[in-house]
């Protein structure tokens, strides 16, 4: 079997998933005015863009660098809503850094277009440069974003709270961490000289595609795995909501007596 | 049991409904309603230390918000 196909076999179901997590995305989020989720679905569906020009060959670098760029901050975006909405954060920062990496990334880009710089930026040392950034790009992002919902996570995973919900951060948590790593494979890929080309690729490929089913499985659970998290668990009958005002007043001033 | 059923009416006050789920609320409004309905609710049953009290609340909800798109 060739590269091509069996990158079709693996990115095409995975993409099609992404792409259904973003649109849901997109579509819940506005419906509950949640900004942090529109944000993540745009991000998701300008990735599937990005698998797409990037496969067919379509666009330049420039055009695929900026809309990687744009899913980057996409991604800011829902890590500031999501999790530090009146909360002390990094996001100036974070974006900054985003943003002086896609500068340092494209500006390559477009001495390749004016002919400048050709030998040095397809060298050897060249393409490390590329790739180191872009590892770093992602890390930077993702890293944040990871951070941010382990964090969430500790802050949540002892409260009465149904363990599908938990479970749903904790994927965002590996989705995100494996993000981080997307380029590594490239950079490895070339320090070892192509030598481990195919290898590379595949691993790669199954990166790529365990992120997007992860990212689906996050926010599309499926019924039978939100049952399967919370196994065991006891949803509580909700008796405080058929108290009256009067007995919750009472009960709140008279304590222990009124029981 | 009654301070969760204090919270449901303070909702209710603010105009939600007394069934609350996680999905339907959102981190700016649970402030809201907290600062201004839960205080008064307080306050009119004159409990002790209750900005203490919203504060502390406050301070839960802020570092957990991401229960609130996590649970949508």
């Amino acid at each position: 079997m060739n590269q091509e196909f069996i990158q079709y076999i693996i990115l095409g179901p995975s993409s099609i998933l992404s792409l259904i997590a973003g649109i849901v995305l997109i579509l819940k989020g506005r419906r509950k005015l949640d900004k942090g989720m529109v944000s993540l679905g745009i991000s998701y569906v300008l990735m599937i863009c990005f698998f797409i020009l990037w496969d067919v060959n379509f666009a330049s670098f420039i055009i695929n660098y900026t809309i990687i760029y744009i899913v980057y901050m996409g991604a800011n975006f829902f890590t500031k809503y999501t999790f530090y909405e009146k909360r002390k954060n990094k996001f100036i920062l974070i974006s900054t850094l985003t943003t002086l990496n896609y500068i340092i990334l494209i500006i390559p880009k477009f001495f390749i277009l004016f002919n400048l710089y050709v030998d040095f930026i397809l060298s050897y040392n060249g393409k490390i440069l590329d790739n180191v950034f872009s590892i770093t790009w992602a890390v930077i992002v993702f890293g944040w974003m990871s951070y941010a919902s382990l964090n969430s996570y500790n802050q949540i995973k002892n409260k009465k709270i149904q363990p599908w919900v938990k479970k749903r951060l904790l994927i965002v948590t590996y989705s995100a961490f494996f993000e981080m790593f997307i380029s590594v494979p490239d950079l490895i890929d070339i320090l070892t000289g192509r030598i481990f080309h195919d290898y590379v690729f595949y691993i790669q490929m199954i990166m790529i595609a365990t992120i997007m089913i992860l990212q689906f499985l996050a926010w599309i659970m499926p019924k039978w795995l939100k049952k399967l998290f919370n196994h065991g668990y006891i949803i509580e009958k909700e008796i405080d909501e058929k108290l009256s005002e009067d007995e919750i007043i009472k009960q709140l001033t008279e304590g222990e007596k009124y029981k | 049991m009654a301070c969760k059923g204090l919270i449901r009416i303070a909702f209710n006050d603010n105009g939600f409904e007394r069934k609350l789920n996680y999905d339907q609320l959102n981190y700016s409004d649970t402030v809201f309603v907290l600062k201004n309905g839960l205080k008064k609710r307080l306050e009119s049953i004159h409990i002790e230390y209750v900005d203490e009290t919203i504060d502390s609340l406050i301070d839960i909800i802020t570092k957990s918000q991401s229960i609130f798109t996590m649970s949508r």
